[in-house]
């Protein structure tokens, strides 16, 4: 009751804190309480204080004006301070014990190692997910205190941390996290609850496909979608995705046969094929392609050489033929990556009339998949018509562009290398003689394009830093050529010749082998010309190098010549490749290399320092 | 033989940045010579910097509790990232030799060596340290502006209680804004603090029904202040010593910072005691513009609840140390206790550490209260106080948790007496509880902070730590 009355008041002080003090002069509202107070202050001398308060307030009007607000100041203060000692913390109902779900999990790390993570869980902005992923690779969300958060980020806007919290930081945790996540898992919720699912159903197995189950019959589509792509592979509920995949919305169905493409079942296999019959055919297509049945595949074969026979019976109709295009493209895209002995038929009947359907019909894409499926299994008749269905594309586009690039591609690896080497080797004599704004020069740089992708790779790529100090995961521009042993037997050797006589020095490099000392006469000179590591030649010079076989000691000199050239400044990185062949230098050049040191800058400068304290390391071991 | 583990150079080093540019050092080899001097009370090195000549950090061990670290380097960041890297290359184990102490070194060795003897000699001789001689004149000035300071502030409260906080604008919390820095000048902190906070109340948007709320429970504590500064104040102008007050909290509302020797003089000083920390936080009080980091620890030897405190105001923050949690057993010659009423502000000036073990916390469980009627009682008393902490902690024994209906946590003592759990703090907890297995939320201890919350009438508690029989569950930090 009389907190009640406390509470009363506490309105009427706030009421007027906001409306100004100076109405509280005759304020009835106040008027009305006071008589309580006054009853309540004859035992307790607290409420006494307070109606005298109100009583002054209420008089305040008939004084100096500053009055109003300090006592109103008064009362209030007495009020908070009677409210603070009023405070409820028991419970009202009835209370019963309360049961956990424990996981053994530990709470020992500090607030500096918790609170980078934690603010990185429950901020928005950049540089979050390294932390996040940093983190869990120290193992840091083995404390008890990241569980709720790891939790939470599910939720977070940036996908690919919350799709690492579904793939790995909550798995981690094993089947205990599950019941925690199935008390709070919503099936009406949207992409949260539906990575939850997921997580719930890869920790609890068998125990918790039931809720699954649920889920995929009354979630929301978010969730049901997930649900039923999760029943894959369950047994007892076949019978449960055959019927989901003739649902009504389009969304459950595609889920139905995403999981039926993932389920061993006959029924499966079965219900696909019709599927791929009825109007769903362009919606099961990425099931179809993602089923590994074998009678699904024998089913679909067949149905794909009818269709490649029906061709002969429309003579040439246009517009059939280009129904018929449509569906052979859905055929080729479900058969994708598959194999049988049908399917292998099939693709030489296609192969035999490479004529028919590269150039008459133009269907490129059924014959180069053809092509490849034939590369793929080693087959005698499969080689002789490949090889003849590339004579045929190099007639058709000689003087085409596609000549030095696409066919070129298509043919090097059919072909014998001599083959190939008579047949496009005259783009680059021809070269020798035109101008360098002629035809024959355009097409000669396509040609030297062409095989310089074929053979040597350049990307960044994730790279382990031995020498540094701090830090040492980068990324960094590397420089990969085709095998030597690979070049000398898918390649002619004639090839070298020209590369020379044409100076270009990438595949002079790639190219280069022991025993031509032609070769590596020229790189030589061309590292003597350009020794400057910040630039890419000087690397691939070396690459050259290696490969021609030149003896170690004029390796190190001319590698050392260059590194001293007064030209070689301001190389921030010295890339992989040249690096490994700097380390292997021997011990001798140590002075020479640290009176070049001064010339390098950063990395450069912690490379050349590593290789001197392995030196200094390897002449004291 | 100088022992050190990588724990203890992580509590010395100021930030986590510093800990790994200390770490970075050793990596890149930058430490090119390593030693200890002949009688192995000092280690001491030479560690290329980006200029011709290298730093020499070094550490004295001379008081084995409290190391001097110094270095060449022009960091203001001490102990600096070469010291840490040299104390780590030697917990790693890097080959350290004997050798000379260098003649800089050593000269201010000397010099400190000097120093300490002539305190111990003042010490032995009895001579008295001087009484530091207090200007009173200026003080009297000082408290003179003080009091005119709260008149300022009861003028301002008063104009805009009086117009009404309906009728506010922009204007008006520019005048708040511009009383916020004439406090700075009258010497009161405290009030500057207060004010700032009603200014960021009053301009902070949202829910304007709460934002009432708190600005009435704001105007209260800024009349507490004003009534309890000014008599205060006054008595202090009346005493012809112009003494500090060592009882309650009120100086430090006036602003005033605590100096050890005054807590010396005043007896507030406790020896050779053991403190074990319980819960560790660190948050950004904006009112203050500072970051603060603050402790909580029991006393090991009498079960007092006590709080560090290590304000790091904004401007200086980067330069200073940043605080962490502590799992060791502190234990310190001489503890310095603020004037307070609940978990008193603590302060030591050195400290040792050894692993926590079972008995201590055996030891620390029979301080926790058994009945949470008197708990609540003594909570209260302190919360009826608008000048004392709002959020006390204490250390209580919880039978078991319970549930209500709806779902709600309760611990529940030994007699059936419940006490509702809640987030208070930004960081939630009491989520925690229900991954814990059953002996640590039966018959353990538990630390709760409790914060009165006027509007649900209710008195809420927030769960910090839990000590089950082996150990310490820490659910913040």
């Amino acid at each position: 009751m009389s907190h009640a009355l406390l509470m009363e008041l506490n309105e009427e002080i706030r009421r007027l804190y906001i409306a100004g003090s100076d109405l509280a002069a005759g304020d009835y509202r106040l008027k009305r309480l006071l008589p309580s107070f006054e009853q309540l202050g004859e035992r307790a001398p607290v409420f006494k204080k307070l109606a005298e308060g109100v009583h002054g307030l209420i008089e305040t009007g008939n004084s100096i004006d500053t009055d109003s607000a300090r006592q109103l100041q008064i009362v209030n203060l007495l009020l908070q301070s009677v409210l603070h000692t009023q405070g409820k913390a028991a419970a009202e109902g009835e209370t019963t014990p309360f049961i956990s779900k424990p996981l053994a999990l530990p709470t020992r790390l500090s607030y500096r190692r918790l609170s980078a993570v934690r603010t990185a869980l429950t901020t928005r902005g950049g540089g979050r997910h390294e932390v996040i992923l940093e983190a869990y690779r120290e193992g840091l969300f083995r404390d008890l205190r990241l569980l709720p958060l790891a939790v939470e980020a599910l939720n977070d806007p940036y996908v690919e941390i919350a799709e690492f919290a579904m793939t790995d930081i909550l798995p981690s945790y094993g089947p205990e996290i599950v019941p925690h996540l199935l008390e709070s898992f919503q099936p009406a919720g949207g992409k949260l609850e539906a990575r939850k699912l997921t997580v719930i159903s890869k920790s609890g197995g068998q125990d918790v496909i039931h809720v699954v189950y649920d889920a995929a019959v009354s979630g929301s589509d978010e969730i049901r979608t997930t649900a039923i792509r999760l029943l894959a592979g369950h047994q007892e509920y076949e019978q449960a995705l055959l019927d989901f995949s003739r649902d009504k919305k389009k969304g459950i169905r595609e889920a139905a046969y995403h999981a039926l493409a993932d389920s061993s079942w006959e029924s499966a296999a079965e219900r696909l094929y019709e599927a791929s019959k009825g109007k769903d055919c362009d919606l099961v297509n990425s099931s179809l392609t993602r089923c590994q049945s074998e009678l699904l595949t024998g089913w679909l074969t067949r149905d794909f050489s009818i269709i490649l026979q029906s061709l002969e019976e429309i003579e040439g109709n246009k517009q059939k033929a280009e129904e018929i295009w449509t569906r052979v493209k859905r055929y080729l895209w479900s058969l994708h990556q598959k194999e049988s002995p049908e399917l292998e038929e099939l693709y030489l009947n296609v192969l035999r009339q490479y004529k028919l359907y590269m150039y008459k019909l133009g269907w490129v894409f059924l014959a180069n998949e053809a092509m490849n499926y034939m590369k793929q299994i080693d087959s005698e008749e499969g080689r002789q018509l490949m090889k003849a269905a590339v004579e045929m594309d190099l007639k058709h586009s000689a003087g085409t562009s596609s000549y030095a690039r696409e066919i070129f591609i298509k043919a090097q690896p059919i072909l014998s290398p001599g083959r190939v080497y008579e047949e496009y080797a005259k783009i680059l004599m021809d070269r020798l003689q035109a101008s360098a704004v002629s035809r024959s020069a355009n097409y000669c740089k396509q040609l030297l394009d062409t095989i310089e992708d074929l053979v040597i790779s350049r990307r960044y790529q994730a790279y382990n830093r031995e020498w540094a100090y701090g830090k040492n995961d980068g990324y960094t521009y590397h420089v990969e050529m085709l095998p030597q042993e690979e070049i000398a037997a898918n390649w002619d050797s004639r090839w070298l010749g020209h590369f020379i006589e044409l100076d270009h020095m990438a595949l002079v490099s790639a190219f280069a082998r022991p025993g031509q000392p032609e070769a590596g006469s020229y790189l030589l000179g061309k590292l003597k010309n350009s020794p400057e590591f910040r630039n890419r030649f000087a690397n691939l010079a070396v690459i050259g190098l290696v490969r021609a076989g030149i003896p170690e000691a004029q390796l190190h000199e001319a590698l050392v010549r260059a590194m001293e050239d007064e030209r070689n400044t301001e190389c921030h990185e010295i890339e992989p490749y040249l690096f490994n062949q700097l380390c292997r230098l021997p011990a001798g050049y140590a002075e020479r290399i640290r009176s070049a040191l001064p010339k390098f800058k950063s990395n450069a400068e912690e490379q050349l320092e590593f290789i001197l304290k392995n030196m200094t390391s390897s002449i004291h071991s | 033989m100088i022992e050190i583990s990588e724990t203890w150079i992580d509590s010395q080093a100021p930030n986590s940045a510093a800990i790994k540019n200390g770490h970075d050092l050793i990596k890149k080899g930058k430490f090119t010579t390593l030693h200890h001097s002949e009688d192995q009370q000092v280690l001491f090195g030479t560690c290329a910097g980006s200029g011709k000549t290298p730093y020499a950090p070094s550490v004295d061990f001379v008081l084995p509790d409290k190391p001097v670290m110094r270095c060449s380097c022009p960091s203001r960041q001490i102990p600096c990232k070469h010291v840490l890297g040299l104390l780590y290359a030697y917990a790693q184990g890097k080959p350290f030799s004997a050798a000379a102490v260098p003649d800089e070194l050593a000269a201010k060795r000397e010099k400190a060596e000097k120093r300490e003897e002539k305190k111990a000699k003042d010490a032995a001789d009895g001579v008295a340290v001087k009484p530091k001689k207090v200007n009173k004149s200026a003080l009297k000035k000082k408290v003179t502006a003080q009091l005119e300071g709260l008149d300022v502030l009861e003028k301002l409260t008063h104009s805009l209680i009086r117009r009404g906080l309906g009728m506010l604008d922009t204007k008006e919390l520019k005048v708040i804004q511009d009383h916020v820095k004439q406090m700075g000048s009258f010497y009161l902190n405290g009030a500057q603090i207060q004010l700032r906070k009603l200014h960021m109340i009053l301009s902070a948007g949202g829910n304007p029904e709460l934002t009432y709320t708190y600005a009435a429970e704001q105007f209260a504590i800024i009349h507490a202040f004003i009534k309890k500064g000014r008599a205060h104040l006054n008595a202090k102008l009346q005493d012809t010593e112009l003494a500090l007050d060592y009882e309650s909290t009120i100086e430090e509302w006036l602003g005033h910072a605590w100096q050890l020797s005054e807590l010396r003089d005043a007896g507030l000083v406790s020896p050779e005691t053991e403190l074990i920390q319980l819960s560790f936080l660190s948050y950004d009080d904006s009112s203050r513009q500072e970051f603060v980091d603050c402790g909580y620890w029991i006393q090991k030897d009498s079960g007092e609840l006590h709080c560090t405190l290590q304000y790091r105001p904004y401007k200086a923050a980067k330069l200073m140390r940043e605080e962490d949690s502590c799992f060791d057993v502190v234990h310190v010659p001489a503890l310095y206790r603020y004037p307070g009423d609940m978990n008193r502000r603590v302060r030591y000036e050195s400290f040792t550490t050894r692993p926590v073990e079972e008995q201590d916390i055996a030891r620390i469980r029979q301080y926790a209260a058994h009945s949470y009627a008197e708990a609540i009682k003594k909570v209260k008393n302190q919360l009826k106080n608008p000048l004392g902490d709002p959020n006390p902690v204490m250390l209580l024994h919880v039978e078991q948790v319970v549930a209500d209906e709806e779902g709600r946590l309760f611990i529940s003592d030994s007699n059936g007496e419940t006490l509702g759990l809640q987030d208070l703090l930004d960081d939630s907890t009491v989520n925690l509880l229900k991954y814990l297995p059953d002996d640590s939320l039966k018959d353990v201890s538990m630390l709760v902070m409790f914060d009165h919350q006027t509007q649900s009438g209710q008195l809420q508690s927030q769960p910090l730590s839990i000590m089950n029989k082996q150990e310490i569950i820490r659910l913040l930090y």
